[in-house]
Order: C-alpha cells, then structure tokens, then sequence
C-alpha cells in the first residue's frame, strides 16, 4: 500500500519530470534544472491537495486570536480549578463553532505525504542501489517513463540526493521556516504569558529542528520544505491575514 | 496554540526517526555483497567483514576486520589482483557535524588479510562495484561520478576520470583500454594509461554493468530494455539495431562464444544470436522474479544459472531455455547479493540469511549444498 503510494509520487516526479522539466532544460542547459522543477512542481500539487485543509487551519488560527480575550477572562476567573477551566473553554469553542484539534489536521496529512515525497525524490534519484531494484519492479505502471530513470541528481553545488555540503539549503529551510511560523503565530500581547513563552520557544525550536533534518538527509527534501513554507508564506498574505495580523499589532501598541 | 506544540514537536521528532531510516546516514546495506574465487579460495564481503575460506570445504582462512576490531564500515566488494585482495567499503555520513560518506578502498594480502597499502584510500561518495586492475593500474567507479585510477602497489592515484552519473558498474579493462558504464546513459572508453577519452557511446537509459566483450564486440544492457552490441575499437553500433526486451537490463549478459544470454529485472530471460541479435529460444524464460544477477553458464555451456532477487536460483536448458530445476531461496530474507560459478561449484553470498556465503554442487539434474559460511552450530 504504501509503495503503491510512493510510486504515484514517482510518477508525478516522472511526468513533471519529462513533460515540463525536459524541456524548460533544452531552454535553460543548467543541469538538474529538470529535476528541480519536478521537485518544485511536486510540492505545489501536495500543498494544492491539501489547501481546503490549510485553510481551515488558518481559519481555526484565526478564531482563536478573535476569542483570546475572552480565553484569557477564564483563565483569570477559573485558573485554579482545571477541569472547570476545560469545561468553559469548550462551551466558548462550541459558541464560535471553533474545532480545536482541526488545526493539527493538517500537519497531520502533510506527515506522509513529506515522507513520501523525501522517498519518492531518492528513488527517483537512484541514490543506492537498492533504491533503483526496488523501483525497477514497482515501475510497470509507467512504462514509457521508467527508461528516465535515474534523474539528473546533481544541480549547481547540489547533489539531489545528498545533504548539501554548503548549508545553503538548510539555512534557507531554517529562515523560511522561522518565517512561517512567526506569521502563523497569533501576538504574543493577546495570548497569556506562558502561551507567549511557548510559542517564542515554538518559533525557534521548529525552524532549528527542520533546519537539523535539512542537514542531514537528502537536499530534495530541502527543497521540499523550502518551496513548502515559501507557500505557507504567499497563502497568509494572499488570504489577507497579514493585513489583519498588522492590525491586531497595531491595536497592541494603542 | 499550545496545545499544537507537542504534537507537531513530536511529528518532527518521528519524521527524523523514520526518514533516518531511508537515509544513508545509518549503517544499513545500500548494496549487494559480493565474492570471488581464485586458487581454491572464496574470497567474499558479508557488510562486517571480508572473509577468505577454502572453496572446497568453507573454513575460514582469515578475517578483516580481525575478530574484535569494529570499523564503522560496510564491506561490499572484493576483487583480486596481483596476490592481493581489494576490500571495497562504505562508511555512511552523517552526525554534527555532518560529515560526508565516503567510499573506502583497502588492499589486503590474500595469503593472510595483512593490509598492504600503508594507509586506506576514501573518496566522497560510494564504490559500488568493484575495481578491475591491470598493468599496475587499479580502476573503480564512483558514486560521485568518478572513475579512478590508482596505482596497485601503494593506492596513489594516477588519474580520474568524470562522468555525468553515477558510476556502479565495475570497468572492464581489454587491451590497454578501459569500459566504464555510467547511470548518465553512457558507455565510455577511456585509455588506460592516461585516462583520456577515446569514444562514448550513448543509449536511451543508465547503464548499470560492464559490458561483455566478444571477438572484438562488446555487449551491453540498458535501463532502455535493450541490449546493444557495439564494435570494441569505435564504439559503433555492431547489429542492425539493438535488441528489445520488456524491462531493464541490469545485469551483464555471458556467453558461450555465439550466443548471449541476457536477463532483465522483470526476470524474463533471452538468447540472442551474438551475430545478428536475433532471439535463438522459441519464447523467453519467464522466471517471474526479479533479476539484476548475470546469468551464469555451466562449465559444459549446456544450462543457465540464474539467480533471482527472492533468493531462488533457476536452471535453465541453455538449448530452449526451459526450466530444469529451482532453489528457492526463502524470499527477501534470502535474497542473493553474488553468483559465482567455478567448475560445478556456484558460489552465493546472501544478503540477510543466517548463512552470508554458501557453496553448491550443480549440474544438470539438480543442486546440493556444499557447505555453508558462518557454519551451522552443532547443538
């Protein structure tokens, strides 16, 4: 099953690959160039699959900014009585209609489809030899596509397949990444002292950590998380949330 | 928001954890062990060592890494030259800082497994197959694209040579020229001295074997599912056009002088005129598991062995290509890594059986076990 999936993401990569990669290659000689944007091409589809969930996890966010003032009267008013404060806290969520869990969601679905996306690309790559005969009989399916095989692995500095050497990369992964998290992360004026902690120790600890995962597996998935977060960017302001994050931080400093 | 944080905190955590089992930055097998056999003597790497045990009974003669000395290594390959015996390794990257996998090669003496080179010799990336030496000279493909050459006595180099993919075959070296398939499609000549080009030929997929060479030929399989056969001086094409198979063609095809035998990892076996390409069997053998081992013929060239990625070895009838016997070989656990026929011994090494090297005695009716590497305790 899960090969099944995996190899619907080669696939993918494989069709990107030979039908838009190749050719914007004959335009550009830059070799590797094919398989970047097969790579690039490959994110964008997993993210568009997953935008009606994003969404909502965007949404959820920000209800839960509109409703942190009322959050934080609970909490002043019920802070030593634990199961009280959890029994006001969901009646106020079903009075906005606000799912908490549905913002992990996300998160969620996007674990395997990383996973299959980091496997499909070394794969694809041929990394080891092992990689390429587990492929070579899960590619029947493709048959005029199989012969692509490997793909271009080496782009610029970078071996695709290969952490990259430079830490280009993962420092791009870490800011991009630190980026997205500071704007999805409601102000710390709004939210109580310990929520501002954890979500301050959130911005750093997350970005640190995929920046660690960047540096040590292969640059694909870099890429991946890179063109990842730079969506997650594009979303918030395309969704006119920037604008209101701008207003809230206004309202903090009247 | 955070109630979010443990959960994602420990998403990353697992992504790390799983992806670090994909990754080449653990020790695990990313290759094929393999062997050799020379004067009585199996010379053979089991990913911790690389043993040499006398071919007619399987007692081991000696051991590298010596029992209690850990490397953090895996042994692949082993190749033979001038009484010495290449140990080819892989030492996985990774940790903070990240360092780089290298590919690691060592001589050894084959009398006792005493190292011969004063130091081991690395290169970034991976030496997937073994080396072929000739005229003082040892030549190895690499990972990272390279081709290198090194001198046989003390491992300097003497020169390199860049291809634009992967190089996991071993070269084939004929008369002052060296044959080096590479994942960039290409088969490329190179003289053996200098290390200069003198002609490449391209094919429509990667290139995983050396080629078979011929009366002047030389025979080669591709990730096109197809198998050409090419004149040795200029790299022309040698048939009126290339022969099409149904899957890709990873392994080396052999021969007997006018036929070649070729197999492609769909398990679909092929004789083919040397001449002309043109198939020789009725119908191809339909083995239905995987191949990407040479097949190997008898001494008597009258059967086929060939090995299949389950770990079954099939006998086919070199005449029609019909079934005349199988092994099975326990399925992935068993999977075969090598194949070696000397005389009427084959020679396997297994990837993750309890036995990493074994012996069999085969003809034409059937198979029996020789003996087995590490031997079976008596209770």
């Amino acid at each position: 099953m899960w090969d099944l999936f995996v190899g619907l993401f080669i696939g993918l990569l494989l069709v990107f690959y030979r039908y838009l990669g190749q050719p914007l290659a004959s335009v550009i000689p830059v070799p590797g160039i094919d398989t970047i944007l097969a790579v690039v091409l490959l994110t964008l589809l997993s993210r568009l699959a997953v935008l009606p969930l994003t969404l909502r996890q965007q949404r959820v966010s920000q209800q839960m900014q509109e409703i942190q003032p009322e959050l934080q009267k609970l909490q002043k008013k019920y802070g030593d009585q634990k199961e009280k404060l959890a029994q006001e806290q969901m009646r106020l969520y079903k009075e906005y209609g606000i799912n908490p869990t549905a913002g992990c969601l996300p998160l969620l679905i996007q674990f395997p489809v990383m996973i299959a996306i980091y496997q499909a690309v070394v794969r694809a790559l041929a990394v080891t030899p092992f990689d390429l005969l587990h492929l070579a009989t899960n590619l029947s399916i493709f048959p005029g596509l199989a012969r692509l095989i490997p793909l271009q692995s080496q782009f610029l500095w970078l071996d695709l397949g290969q952490p990259d050497r430079y830490f280009v990369l993962p420092v791009l992964v870490m800011v991009t990444s630190w980026l997205s998290q500071k704007l999805l992360t409601p102000p710390s004026a709004a939210a109580d002292e310990r929520t501002a902690a954890m979500n301050q120790q959130m911005q750093i600890m997350m970005p640190l950590m995929f920046g660690f995962i960047s540096i040590s597996y292969a640059s694909g998935l870099s890429i991946y998380f890179v063109i990842s977060n730079l969506v997650t960017i594009l979303q918030f302001f395309l969704l006119g949330q920037g604008k209101k994050k701008g207003n809230q931080g206004n309202k903090k400093k009247e | 928001m955070n109630k979010k944080i443990l959960p994602a905190l420990g998403l990353l955590l697992l992504l790390a954890g799983i992806l670090s089992g994909c990754s080449s930055s653990s020790i695990r097998a990313t290759n094929w062990t393999d062997l050799t056999v020379d004067n009585g003597v199996v010379y053979a790497a089991d990913l911790q060592h690389v043993v040499a045990l006398n071919a007619e009974t399987g007692e081991q003669i000696w051991i590298y890494p010596r029992d209690g000395e850990s490397l953090r290594e895996i042994f692949y390959n082993v190749a033979l030259f001038d009484g010495t015996v290449l140990a080819v390794s892989f030492e996985p990257g990774g940790g903070l800082p990240p360092r780089p996998p290298n590919g690691v090669l060592r001589a050894l003496s084959a009398a006792d497994g005493q190292t011969v080179w004063a130091d081991r010799v690395a290169r970034s990336g991976d030496f997937a197959a073994a080396g072929a030496a000739s005229d003082g000279l040892l030549v190895i493909g690499n990972s990272n694209g390279q081709v290198y050459a090194f001198r046989t006595q003390t491992g300097a180099e003497a020169w390199s040579f860049t291809t634009g993919g992967r190089v996991w075959a071993s070269p084939l070296i004929l008369d002052s020229a060296v044959y080096v398939a590479s994942l960039d499609h290409k088969l490329y000549a190179i003289d053996l001295q200098t290390g200069q080009q003198r002609w490449v030929f391209q094919a429509d997929g990667a290139i995983l074997a050396p080629p078979l060479a011929l009366d002047g030929r030389l025979y080669i399989g591709a990730f096109d599912n197809r198998v050409y056969a090419l004149h040795q001086e200029d790299g022309t094409p040698a048939w009126p056009a290339p022969f099409e198979g149904e899957g890709w063609f990873w392994a080396q095809p052999s021969t007997d002088g006018t036929t070649i035998y070729a197999a492609d990892v769909n398990g679909v076996v092929y004789a083919l005129d040397a001449e002309s390409g043109a198939p020789r069997w009725e119908v191809p053998a339909r083995l239905e598991e995987p191949v990407r081992l040479k097949p190997l013929l008898s001494a008597d060239n009258s059967f086929l062995l060939v090995g299949s990625d389950l770990g079954t070895l099939f006998a086919l009838d070199a005449a029609d290509g019909h079934l005349l016997w199988s092994i099975q070989g326990g399925g992935k656990q068993g999977q075969l890594a090598s194949l070696v026929i000397h005389d009427d011994v084959v020679y396997l090494t297994r990837l993750y059986s309890e036995h990493s090297v074994e012996a069999l005695r085969v003809s034409r009716e059937g198979g029996e076990t020789l003996w087995q590497y590490p031997p079976v305790q008596s209770e």
